[in-house]
């Protein structure tokens, strides 16, 4: 009687190693590439300029298209947002607005922060080169 | 009497579980980094302390489609060109106006123009 030889069962095993490889060359991309950022409204789209002098991505006052406060993606108000700030704090206070939010809102929101005692503030925008 | 255990066999590194981790790395600093770059911008806001007592050289009028230089009408693309020429004319200070209409990015280009011409620079409404 002939004997076949059982055919052969085992998967070949797959390249978990080029997998790796793969996986660990996009990891050191975004840590290189990126900068990580606090969250931001997700629907804020932010001003752009051309010539402002570059700073840390933002932990900012963000006032969405209709004049709503958020911080860090949170629904805020102006008190609660100087009272988390603390006192005393001498970082300029940092305010990212949306693009089509009016601007003499923009700058009521500006003067509240003035009177409530806010030192220097400082507008973030995208820089688009 | 003399027993000869064999030597364990070496197991082979598990993989999956280093994997894991890497991929938790990967999406954490994909979802958490930003690739666009951020510039700053000063402003003096209306009240402010250094509030301008004389008269302003120039008002420039930002309205909702169209930026007004003393009256008369500027585009954004000569905007620069018309503000340098008036301070080398000696304009020396400048009250931004905005309009009702306006939006923050025609006043920020606006206010970024002005300060580039070197005028002193003063916001109103």
């Amino acid at each position: 009687m002939l004997r076949l030889a059982p055919p052969k069962s085992r998967r070949q095993a797959e390249p978990t190693i080029a997998l790796i490889n793969i996986v660990f060359l996009m990891l050191i991309f975004f840590l290189i590439a990126g900068t990580l950022s606090p969250p931001t409204p997700p629907e804020l789209i932010n001003i752009t300029s051309e010539n402002a002098p570059p700073t840390a991505p933002p932990d900012a006052l963000a006032i969405d298209a209709v004049g709503r406060l958020y911080n860090r993606a949170e629904p805020t108000s102006l008190s609660a947002f100087l009272a988390a700030r603390g006192q005393g704090d001498p970082q300029p206070i940092r305010v990212l607005a949306d693009q089509n939010l009016p601007a003499r809102q923009l700058l009521d929101v500006l003067g509240q922060l003035r009177r409530a005692g806010a030192g220097q503030v400082v507008l973030i925008t995208e820089r688009t080169r | 009497m003399r027993l000869d255990v064999p030597p364990p066999a070496a197991r082979r590194l598990s993989l999956t579980s280093l994997i894991d981790v890497i991929f938790l790395l990967l999406l954490f600093f994909m979802l958490s980094s930003t690739f666009s770059r951020f510039g700053s911008v000063e402003l003096s806001t209306p009240g402010g302390g250094n509030a301008v007592v004389r008269t302003p050289d120039i008002i420039l009028s930002v309205k909702a489609d169209r930026v007004l230089v003393n009256g008369e009408v500027a585009t954004t693309a000569n905007l620069g060109s018309i503000l340098k020429a008036r301070r080398a004319g000696g304009s020396e200070s400048l009250l931004i106006l905005v309009d009702d209409q306006a939006t923050s990015q025609s006043f920020v280009a606006a206010l970024e123009q002005a300060r580039a011409s070197g005028l002193a620079v003063s916001v109103g409404r």
